[in-house]
């Protein structure tokens, strides 16, 4: 198991089913199928690629490639399917698992399974299985997960 | 910190395509004004909605969309729609990227940012939420439980 270091480039449209988008301001490059967030102290409307250290609850999968400053940069939001990608190139996500902001700082808005014990920040669950490396379809349903 | 004393009050509260909206009609089971974060209280019956506060046993189905009178049918945002939420405060306002919870205070139906503990979570701020005024939220409801 190693963490992925580039954003894998996404093949197919990113949007499976859903109709609920929005346009946010990318305040950094973003990858189609990146995880985002909109954090504390980084500007009104402003997206980033979703990382565990911005703790911020993640909003959606971004739907398309963007430079710092694009506006318009569409968001699935919660509700829709859609693909988002593995933080790691060694382990396969199970269909059906939580899905947490990843931990891996070199590659923002990648995926992990949550495993419990942790309040964590989680996008969705997983309807596929997530290949290590690559991509798998997520139901959008983002919250703090809770430590029971 | 202050808190507000009156609910403010504003004409558009919606910030999503209505075409889009997952909007779901409920009725008033007391008089709600626009913009009031409502919830679905035990005891009250199936598909009331009233203005929500923190000291009452309910989690979040999302944010008014009209104002309504008791018993009036009433159109709410719930998961998923952009739309506008209310301060709860009259002197600190709310930073964007704060995730939101259901205020306890005299007015019903406000926002604050959630620190820890267990809460009623709204959903998350887009933007600045300036103390006694509007900001735009998207609407994410769950119950936070903190053992």
């Amino acid at each position: 198991m190693a963490a992925i270091s580039t954003f894998t480039t996404a093949t197919d449209r990113i949007l499976v089913h859903g109709d609920n988008q929005y346009t946010f301001t990318a305040a950094e490059t973003l990858y189609a199928g990146q995880v985002v967030q909109v954090i504390p102290g980084g500007g009104d409307f402003l997206i980033y690629g979703g990382k565990l250290a911005n703790t911020a609850v993640p909003i959606g999968i971004v739907d398309q490639n963007a430079t710092s400053g694009d506006t318009d940069v569409t968001v699935n939001l919660y509700g829709c399917v859609c693909y988002g990608a593995n933080a790691d190139d060694g382990t396969a996500i199970e269909a059906g698992s939580a899905l947490k902001v990843t931990a891996n700082t070199s590659c923002d808005g990648t995926l992990q399974a949550w495993a419990g014990g942790a309040t964590e920040y989680i996008i969705g669950i997983a309807v596929t299985d997530i290949a290590a490396d690559g991509f798998g379809q997520v139901l959008i349903c983002p919250h703090l997960s809770t430590i029971a | 910190m202050a808190d507000i004393s009156t609910f403010p009050t504003r004409a558009t509260i919606l910030v999503t395509d209505p075409q889009i909206a997952p909007l779901r009609t409920f009725t008033a089971y007391a008089a709600i004004s626009a913009g009031q974060v409502v919830t679905v209280d035990p005891g009250n019956g199936d598909n009331y909605v009233t203005a929500g506060d923190s000291d009452g046993a309910a989690p979040v189905v999302g944010v008014a969309l009209y104002g309504a009178a008791a018993g009036a049918p009433i159109t709410v945002c719930t998961a998923g729609c952009i739309c506008y939420v209310a301060n709860e405060s009259g002197s600190d306002a709310v930073g964007e990227g704060s995730t939101l919870m259901l205020a306890n205070v005299d007015v019903a139906g406000c926002v604050l940012a959630y620190a820890s503990g267990a809460g009623y979570i709204v959903g998350v701020a887009l933007e600045d939420i300036a103390a006694n005024g509007w900001g735009r939220a998207l609407i994410m409801p769950y119950t936070e439980v903190v053992a």
